[in-house]
Formats: C-alpha cells, sequence, structure tokens
C-alpha cells in the first residue's frame, strides 16, 4: 500500500520506541531446529509475544467474540453466555444471531462454529501485556535512581497488596461518592506513577496504564473463579439463613420423622443434567432422572400429551421442555427447570413411581410450595426441586419492606427492606435498612436489594461473594491515570511546539 | 513517547511559508470584512426571537400564563404547558394542533375541494384546555396519528396526508380497538406484529386522553398543607361530594375550565390572577421552576427551528463558501455555529436544572451531549487550526446530525423520571457522562475519517501535506482522548454495577457495547503503533469506530426490544442498517488504490514530489 502521508524516516521517528526494540531480521538465518535456531528462537520469543501486531489480532479477536455473545443473548440466558463464550478456552460462535437473525441457514451447514473463548484470548492478552513489560517497558536508568525507582514501586504495590487484602480500610459502601477513600485509592495510583516515572521516564504513564491491564484481566479470573451469587428471599415476617442460586437447581429429599430437626439430602443439578441412576448411601431411595429440563413450562394433561408421571402432582400436570429464557429479552426472566424422577426402592430394585419435581413446586418462583410425598418402608419423605441453598452463619428477618412509587406512575422510587441480622457466632443482633445503591456489607458478603417478592410480600436480596471485589477499582484508576499522564504528557507537547512555531 | 504523527525528529520539515494563504494578501472590502459580523447579528436576533415568551394581549384569555401553572404528572412536576406538547408530541407527532375552521355557527368549514376543512395552527395548551373544558369541539381536532395502514383500513378510515384522525372518527371503534389492544398486551413485546404494535398504542393514546378528559390527570390540585400530595381534578371532585373541603385549587382551576368553556375571558383571567397569587405565596418554589420549562418549552433549542435549524444555516454557509467568497462565509458560519452552541449549552444547563439531574438520563439526552461535545471540539481545534476552515462545517454537521438524532427520539417527555436502580446522581455524573463523550469523541474522530476519505478521494485538498498532516494528527489525537473516556467511562458502569448489583462486570449487551468502542479504539491505537496502518489506514478504522460505535448506542437498546419478526425492522433500526451501510460504502471507497484518488492521482505535467511519490 502506498501512502503519501509520512515517509518511511518519519515512521521510524514517531515510532521508534516500538519498533526500534524489534528484533532486526538477520542475514543468514540458522537451519531450522539446529542449536542456533532454538537459541535464536528463544531469544525471539518473547519479543514475539510481545508484538503489537499480536495485540492488533487479539483486540479484533476480542471486539468480535463480544459481539457474538451479546447477539446470542437474544436466545440465551446469562449464565449460558459466559460458559459458552467467555468464560471458556474455545467458545462454540453460533451463526444466525451473527446476522442479527435475518439470516436462516440451510439444514446442511453447521450452525456453529469453533472460535477462540474469552479465557484464551484474554490469557494471550495477559501473555502479550506482561511479555511487552519485559521486553519493550526498558528501564532507563542505574544505579541510585534504579534503586530508589523500584523501592517506590514496591511501597505501591504493598499498599495495592493491603488494600485488596482489605487491610486499608476502605469499603466498597466508601466508594459510593466523592469521598476520602477515593483519595487513599488516588494516592496509591500517584505513588505508583511517581516510581514508574523514576524508572520510565515519559513511558511511565504507559507502564502503568498497561500494570492495570494486567490486574484488570486477573481479576476477571477471580471473579469467574470464586464469586458466589445466590439471592435471599424473605417473606414479611419471615427469616432467612441461606443463599439460593438460582441457576443451579438442586433434588432435595427431606425427612421429616426427627422431632426437632428435618434431615435434608441434597442431589446438585449437575448430577441430574447427566442423567442415569443416583445411588448413595445417604438417600432413602435410589433416584433414576428420566427426564431433566433446564427450562421448562407447564400444561394440562391431553390428548396426545405423554405423561411420564406416575404419581403425585405429575398426574395433574405436564412439563414441557423450553428454550432457554433469553439475557436480552424485555421481561427479564428465569429458567424454571423441572425434572422427572423415578423413585426406585433400594432394597428391592422396583419402581415406586414417577414423579415431577419443578420449580413451579417452589414458593420462591412459583409462589406455592408443593412438595412431592413419597412414601417407601412406612415413611413419607418430601421431595422436591429447588434453587440450591448455600447455608450461612447469619440470619436475616424481614422486619418491614417499603415500595414508593414516583406519584402518579408505576415506576419504582424505592424499595427498602428493614431486617434484623443476628449472627450467634459473632453476637450480631442489630436492625440494618438495605436499599438501592445501599447494600449491607458482612461477613465478607454484600447484601443488596434486588426486587420485590410477589404483590409486596416480602423482599428479594441479592447476595455476592467476591474476594477481589477492590481489584477492578484500582486496576481501573491505574490506567486511566496512566492514560491521562500519557496523553497528557503528549497533548502538552504538542501545544507547546505549536506555540514555539 | 508518541508524539503526535508528524513531529519526529528528523522529518523534512516543510516551510509553513509555502502553504501562506492567498487570501490575506488581497484586501478585503469593507463588506466582506463586516459580513459575519452582520450574520451573527441577525442570527443573534433570530435566537432573542425565540427565547421571548409568548404571551397573550391583555384584555383576552391569558392562555400562555395558563400554560406555566404547576402540575404533577408521570410523578413528576411540571407546567400544563409540557404536559400539552408531551401528549400531543406522543399521540400526534408534534407540539402543535391543527384545529379545524368553523363558521358563526360552529359548523366545520369543507375544504377548497376535498373534504378535510381548513385548519388553522394553535398552541398545544389551547387543545389541553378544550378537553379540559370539556368542549365538544375537540373531538374533532385531528390529533391521533395512525402510521399503519392496516389498522387504518380496519377502522374503517382513509389514508390521508399527515395520517391524523379525530376522536370523533374512532368513536364507534373504541370497544374494537379496546378488544384488540387486550389481545396485544397479553404476548410479548418481540411477539407482536406491526398491526398489534399500532393497535396497543392507539389504546394507549386514547386512554391518555380519556384521563385528561375525565380529570383523573394530571395531578393538578397543589397540596393544602406544606409535603403533601398533588391530586387528581376529579379525586378533588369526590371529596368535596363526599362533604370534604374543597381545596382552593379545585375551585379555581374548575372554575378556571368553565369559564374558558363560555369563552368568558374575564372571569377566566380573573380566576387564573387569583390562584397564581395565591400558589406563588405557598409553593414559589414550584411556580418558579413551572415558569422556566415553560419558557424552555417554548424556546425550544432542540426544536426544529432551534440549533438544528442554525446548524443547518451554519452548514450552507459553509457550503456556499466551498463554491466561492469562502472566507467572509466560512467566518460567518464560524459566528453562527458558535451562537448555535451556546444556544445549545444554555439548553442543557436549563434541563439539568429543571430535572435536578446530570445530563444524560436516556439515549434523547445523550444524543444532546454528544452533539455538544462534538460542536465543542471542533470549536477548539478551530482555534488550534485557523487555517482548516473545513473545521467548522465537520462541527455544524456534527451538530446537524446529532439534533435530528434527538428530533427523532423525542416521543414524548424527554425529561421523565428515572427508575430506583438508575436514581444515583455520583454515577449517573461520572459514568453516563464519561461513556458519551467516549460515544462524542469516537464519532469525531469518525468524521474526521470521513472528511479525510471524501476529501482525498475527490478533491486535490490533500496535496497539501500540512492538510494532510492536520488532518491525521485530528484524527489520531481525538482517538487517544476517545480511549481514555470510553476506557473510564466502561469500567466506571463497572464500579456502579459493582456498587448497586455487587458484580463487576455482567457480560451483559449494554456493558458488551461499551467495551467493543474501547477495544475498537484501542485496536486503533496499537495499529497505528505497531505500523500496520498510516494516515489513510488509520482514517479507514476511525468510520468503522462509526459503526461499532452506533451498535453500542443504537443496537443494543434494539436487541432488547427484539430483533424478530418486525421488532427489529421498526423505525430506529431502518436508519442504524441504512447508516451501517453507508459506511461500509465509504470504508469500501477508502480501501481502493491510491492511484484513483483525486488527490494522489499523479499530476500529468509538473507533478509535485511530495504528492505524486508514493511513501
Amino acid at each position: 500500500m502506498t501512502e503519501p502521508a509520512q515517509s518511511p524516516a518519519l515512521h521510524r521517528g514517531t515510532v521508534s520506541p516500538v519498533t526500534a526494540d524489534e528484533p532486526r531480521p538477520h542475514a543468514a538465518a540458522p537451519a531450522f531446529g539446529s542449536v542456533g535456531w532454538q537459541v535464536q528462537f528463544c531469544r525471539r520469543l518473547p519479543h514475539s509475544l510481545a508484538s503489537l501486531k499480536l495485540t492488533v489480532v487479539l483486540f479484533a479477536l476480542a471486539i468480535f467474540l463480544t459481539y457474538a455473545g451479546t447477539v446470542a443473548q437474544k436466545e440465551h440466558g446469562v449464565g449460558t453466555i459466559l460458559t459458552q463464550y467467555f468464560r471458556t478456552g474455545l467458545a462454540r460462535v453460533e451463526i444466525e444471531p451473527l446476522f442479527l437473525y435475518t439470516v436462516h441457514l440451510p439444514a446442511w451447514m453447521p450452525k456453529d462454529f469453533y472460535f477462540p473463548g474469552g479465557w484464551l484470548i484474554g490469557g494471550m492478552m495477559l501473555i502479550n501485556l506482561i511479555a511487552a513489560h519485559v521486553t519493550r517497558f526498558n528501564v532507563k536508568v542505574r544505579g541510585a535512581k534504579l534503586w530508589n525507582g523500584l523501592a517506590v514501586l514496591a511501597v505501591g504495590s504493598a499498599l495495592i497488596g493491603l488494600l485488596v487484602t482489605d487491610n486499608l480500610g476502605v469499603e466498597p459502601g466508601g466508594l459510593s461518592g466523592f469521598t476520602s477513600d477515593w483519595a487513599i485509592m488516588l494516592g496509591i495510583v500517584a505513588v505508583m506513577l511517581t516510581g514508574a516515572r523514576m524508572l520510565f521516564n515519559r513511558r511511565a504513564g504507559v507502564v502503568i496504564a498497561h500494570a492495570g491491564l494486567i490486574v484488570l484481566l486477573l481479576s476477571e479470573l477471580i471473579t469467574g473463579l470464586f464469586a458466589i451469587e445466590g439471592i435471599m428471599p424473605i417473606m414479611n415476617g419471615g427469616a432467612v439463613n441461606y443463599i439460593e442460586v438460582i441457576s443451579k437447581p438442586e433434588l432435595v429429599v427431606v425427612d421429616r420423622s426427627p422431632a426437632d430437626y428435618d434431615r435434608e439430602v441434597c442431589v446438585p443439578g449437575s448430577f441430574l443434567a447427566g442423567g442415569g441412576t443416583i445411588r448413595d448411601d445417604r438417600l432413602p431411595f435410589d433416584v433414576e432422572v428420566v427426564d431433566f429440563m433446564k427450562n421448562s413450562e407447564l400444561v394440562q394433561p391431553g390428548e396426545g400429551i405423554v405423561n411420564p408421571a406416575t404419581a403425585g402432582s405429575g398426574l395433574q400436570m405436564i412439563a414441557r421442555r423450553q428454550p432457554e429464557e433469553s439475557g436480552a429479552g424485555a421481561a427479564e426472566r428465569q429458567d424454571a427447570a423441572s425434572a422427572y424422577i423415578r423413585v426406585v426402592d433400594k432394597q428391592t430394585h422396583k419402581p415406586v413411581g414417577t414423579y415431577l419435581v419443578s420449580y413451579f413446586f417452589d414458593h420462591d418462583f412459583g409462589a406455592r410450595d408443593l412438595p412431592q410425598h413419597v412414601t417407601l418402608g412406612g415413611k413419607t419423605y418430601d421431595m422436591a426441586l429447588r434453587f440450591t441453598r448455600v447455608y450461612q452463619p447469619y440470619t436475616v428477618k424481614l422486619l418491614e419492606f417499603r415500595h414508593q412509587l414516583y406519584p402518579g406512575t408505576m415506576i419504582a422510587k424505592d424499595y427498602s427492606s428493614f431486617i434484623q441480622l443476628t449472627d450467634p457466632s459473632r453476637r450480631v443482633d442489630r436492625r440494618v435498612r438495605i436499599w438501592m445503591n445501599h447494600p449491607l456489607r458482612y461477613h465478607n458478603q454484600t447484601l443488596y436489594q434486588q426486587s420485590v417478592l410477589g404483590q409486596d410480600q416480602g423482599t428479594i436480596l441479592q447476595v455476592v461473594q467476591n474476594p477481589g471485589w477492590a481489584v477492578p477499582y484500582i486496576s481501573c484508576l491505574m490506567v486511566a491515570g496512566g492514560l491521562i499522564v500519557h496523553f497528557g504528557q503528549n497533548l502538552s507537547t504538542f501545544l507547546r511546539r505549536r506555540a514555539a512555531a | 513517547m508518541n508524539p503526535a504523527p508528524g513531529h519526529a525528529p528528523g522529518t523534512p520539515g516543510t516551510p509553513a511559508e509555502s502553504v501562506a494563504p492567498v487570501l490575506l494578501l488581497r484586501r478585503e472590502s469593507l463588506f466582506a470584512r463586516w459580513f459575519p459580523w452582520v450574520i451573527a447579528g441577525l442570527t443573534l436576533a433570530y435566537v432573542v426571537t425565540l427565547a421571548i415568551p409568548a404571551a397573550d394581549p391583555p384584555g383576552k384569555m391569558q392562555i400562555q400564563e395558563f400554560a406555566k401553572l404547576p402540575i404533577v404528572y408521570n410523578g413528576r412536576l411540571k407546567p400544563f404547558d409540557t404536559l400539552a406538547r408531551t401528549t400531543l408530541l406522543q399521540t400526534s407527532g408534534r407540539q402543535t394542533v391543527q384545529i379545524p375552521q368553523r363558521d358563526a355557527k360552529g359548523e366545520l368549514v369543507p375544504g377548497p375541494d376535498g373534504e378535510p376543512p381548513a385548519t388553522h395552527t394553535e398552541p398545544a395548551v389551547r387543545w389541553l384546555l378544550d378537553v379540559l373544558a370539556g368542549n365538544p369541539q375537540s373531538l374533532d381536532d385531528p390529533i391521533l396519528r395512525i402510521e399503519n395502514d392496516q389498522l387504518i383500513g380496519a377502522l374503517g378510515l382513509q389514508v390521508r396526508p399527515g395520517l391524523r384522525y379525530t376522536l370523533n372518527e374512532l368513536r364507534s371503534k373504541i370497544g374494537m380497538i379496546a378488544e384488540q389492544a387486550t389481545a396485544a398486551n397479553k404476548k410479548e413485546t418481540d411477539q407482536r406484529d406491526a398491526y398489534e404494535s399500532a393497535v396497543l398504542k392507539l389504546a394507549e393514546d386514547l386512554q391518555l386522553i380519556m384521563q385528561l378528559q375525565s380529570w383523573q390527570e394530571p395531578h393538578a390540585v397543589p397540596p393544602t398543607e406544606p409535603g403533601g400530595r398533588w391530586i387528581a381534578l376529579a379525586d378533588a371532585a369526590q371529596q368535596a361530594q363526599a362533604g370534604g373541603k374543597v381545596a382552593p385549587g379545585a375551585a379555581a382551576l374548575s372554575a378556571m375550565a368553565v369559564a374558558y368553556g363560555k369563552h368568558d375571558a374575564p372571569a377566566f383571567n380573573q380566576w387564573l390572577a387569583m390562584y397564581k397569587t395565591d400558589l406563588e405565596a405557598h409553593l414559589p418554589q414550584a411556580v418558579s421552576a413551572a415558569r422556566v420549562e415553560a419558557w424552555y418549552n417554548g424556546f425550544g433549542p432542540f426544536d426544529l427551528t432551534g440549533c438544528l435549524a442554525l446548524y443547518l444555516f451554519a452548514l450552507l454557509l459553509m457550503v456556499f463558501g466551498w463554491i466561492g467568497w469562502s472566507r467572509p462565509l466560512s467566518r460567518a458560519a464560524v459566528g453562527v455555529v458558535v451562537i448555535a452552541w451556546l444556544v445549545h449549552t444554555v439548553g442543557i444547563l436549563v434541563r439539568i436544572w429543571i430535572s435536578g439531574r446530570p445530563p444524560v438520563t436516556n439515549l434523547y439526552s445523550s444524543a444532546l451531549l454528544i452533539g455538544w461535545g462534538c460542536v465543542g471540539l471542533s470549536l477548539l481545534l478551530r482555534v488550534i487550526y485557523k487555517r482548516l476552515t473545513l473545521i467548522t462545517a465537520v462541527g455544524a454537521i456534527a451538530g446537524l446530525i446529532t439534533m435530528l438524532v434527538a428530533f427523532g427520539l423525542a416521543k414524548g417527555d424527554t425529561m421523565e423520571v428515572l427508575q430506583a436502580v438508575l436514581d444515583t446522581r455520583f454515577w449517573l455524573a461520572t459514568h453516563v457522562i464519561c461513556v458519551t463523550l467516549g460515544y462524542t469523541a469516537t464519532y469525531f474522530a469518525g468524521l474526521f475519517g470521513i472528511v479525510y476519505l471524501v476529501s482525498g478521494l475527490f478533491t486535490n485538498n490533500l496535496r497539501d501535506e500540512q492538510t494532510r498532516k492536520t488532518l491525521t494528527r485530528i484524527i489520531y489525537g481525538v482517538i487517544c482522548f476517545a480511549t481514555l473516556l470510553s476506557f473510564t467511562g466502561t469500567v466506571l458502569g463497572g464500579i456502579w454495577a459493582d456498587q448497586s448489583w455487587g458484580r463487576f462486570w455482567g457480560w451483559d449487551p449494554k456493558e458488551n457495547g461499551a467495551l467493543m468502542i474501547v477495544l475498537w479504539n484501542a485496536l486503533i491505537l496499537h495499529a497505528r503503533w505497531a505500523g500496520l496502518v498510516k494516515a489513510r489506514g488509520m482514517a479507514v478504522l476511525a468510520v468503522a469506530g462509526n459503526i461499532v460505535t452506533s451498535w453500542s448506542w443504537f443496537g443494543v437498546n434494539l436487541l432488547g426490544v427484539g430483533l424478530h419478526s418486525y421488532g427489529f425492522m421498526h423505525g430506529a433500526a431502518w436508519w442504524l442498517i441504512l447508516f451501517v451501510c453507508s459506511q461500509l460504502g465509504l470504508i469500501a471507497l477508502g480501501l481502493l488504490p491510491l492511484r484513483w484518488w483525486c488527490s494522489f492521482r499523479p499530476l500529468p505535467e509538473d507533478s509535485p514530489p511530495h504528492a505524486a511519490a508514493p511513501a
């Protein structure tokens, strides 16, 4: 391509910090596989990994993946999108959504193709960034200056370490306005920038911005691996001591015969999805999965509809498989899981009956509790499919729920939950108000006001536990600070030159 | 590290004298020197006439004073004027009403050769008063715009210019409309076809008007004690019938409606004056807020006659300037753009004051801010690069397009209240503004990308090295700041989400859209630094940035409404597709070999070395 704007010499000049460090091609390349080639390969590898061309390619791949993962949300829940596109090494990209569903592929054509996934692209970006730091962002100073700079950076890094391990007294709640907590963060970024300035001079901004990006990518990794997200629906006056994970159903078998407690045995939904028969000593009977539906609807039995159920509520209604709920739909709806379970006697191996269990039979989803009663050996067990429960050391009691509207409209102005928080292990017993943008932080978890249960019958709190919550804050400030320093420096140079000219 | 391109040591410098403007050498005539000032003065005078509030002559019914009275409607304090305008805008697509002419007996005067009677334009508030007063003639006002021809047919009506129909024409069909709307309402938004959506909209419009007719809306009666609630006139009447006290506001308002119905101007004005004095004593803040909003409505900085007309005027001046007499015309254009931008600024500031919120709360206001940012940036660049008069045209185009987008988006009250979750000033103020300015900068770079491609392809302008460098430098610099702003805005959005929902990043469509802009800007910068693209390549990539930004701005919203069946093919979607196609066309043109470009084609004789030599 011909390019009129600048001469090659000029390009060498403008882009010098980047291109000057790229390895120069040698006159005679050593033979492939020889010792010389291997040495050269090892010497060149970091440079290749740090290549800006690789960066550009990774950006292009990331943009495409993001687009594909966005349009596919029309037909899939965001949970599916995460596992199919973003939190995976190899994404399976569906083709029809890419054309906004305007094109319908003929049957013989594949519906999807494989593409580098979020983990892979993100990982490569991380490697690319780290390699760039190693090979390209060269320290230009020696001696005492070098040590001073390193010391300042070490102090900054230590402060970041203290911050993300919650040792600086900075809390997410303190960051919801212009507060001193922000000042602490800005101070840390200033320390990092100063250290980088001592080592890298005019490249300090770029170095810190890219370092911030490394931290940001790592934080998405931490979130993907360790964060827990669930809900806590509480009826008015009710008390709850567990978090429910909606996207993960579990089959629970309850033995209510002990006088002072219930004995619950839970089977994770992933076991049900696998199908087959589940045998365990803790279960009073064997569980054979006839059908498991990630999303379903209930219909009335009628002619031409086969009913797999032979006992329980399944005789009155039939669950039918439904496509997954969209993550982008106008109505944000949850998948309604259902399953047909054949209960088999452990001793005789004879089937007792096939039962329907469903989210629709759970009051947190279908507004009624309808456990299936299984009688076996003179004992009655309750069997139900419900959100996976994660029990907590604390209990939340809903004292009052307030739901205010803008005058003359149905638009919500405020949802507030007034709760009593009790935790015997920490001797905590206090009243708390949780409302929009004002969550409760407790036990390394954050409880947010999410929505309302039925017609103001109670509240739904969202509970999140994310050990890396502070990382995005500091990394964002590092990137923004680095870019401001860098671009500001360029701008001032430019303006000075214009003034001089 | 990378100074703006073209500033590296060792650049074969181009002496500025070699391109010294020729125009300066010639002495301008007095007229040419004063022309820009005359135009600026006229423009200013025009703006002042817009800003002077409308008033009725003394002795006549003081309709415009009535329009300024405060009410509460849809959760927000506003004047009657806003209610009248937004209701009409929603039902008929415009802020005024065409009232059919009547003869002395009150009979409709038929048009010259057809059925539709001749009409005259009246302010929206007159229509509102007709409705509130229960004036039967208001049933013949064409205020319901029905765009779906199937529906027009089903209602037994004829397609007519303007597609606006009267309540009387629909009178016998109300049952049918209600029935079909109920059926359509049972379907999910994205499952409805065009007909069903149209029926539903018509039913909603009818309901809106009926609520006004029956005095259930607006909440016009002020509270009697401080901190109390505004109530509807119908409720106040009910309270009075039940033996309660008649709220003084209710008495005054209903008396005004009665007086209006009887064309009794003195009584109307008397009640109005009394009511106003009373309100000013008890609720001075509400009165002044409503007054300001009524003034803003009348001024209409973002109506067709406001900034939009001014930007268009500036652009026309620039276009004429390219034909001839360029210096005075382009200077005049700068003056007009400055005035338009000031009006734009005032408009945004008044909106902030009225709503008590940061400038961006919905798509409409984001269009206003993007336009404001683009025009402001162009004025700033015009100060830095005085020689490149083109910048003014770019600014005017940006202003014009964003005003048109905003005009298309204004379908009702543009300052409506927000869902509880969005109601945090701090995050709205930081995240949304940052992201919107990021959009602004990306579009601005894209506009200059277009300028680079078009002037290179079709003109000889890029033969001048200085122009070429300046354009490249602007694109590069603006992309740098676009990267900074869009990154910061996107991450601040993540932090807001973390504060509100406990998760930093959820990969939801809107977040992804913002992320794509960040990635795209970063891609351009890194491609530039890697030497993969140079001036032309960067211009092409910047144009593609327009597509990415539009996807994030609008495409994502369309995704939520529904891509299937008719959903995606409605209004805004067509414009989006059209825009994307135009940008793809420009990109294709930009990829043509340079020898086909006007600016880089070798000249047959005495070719200047810097233009023809491939670099």
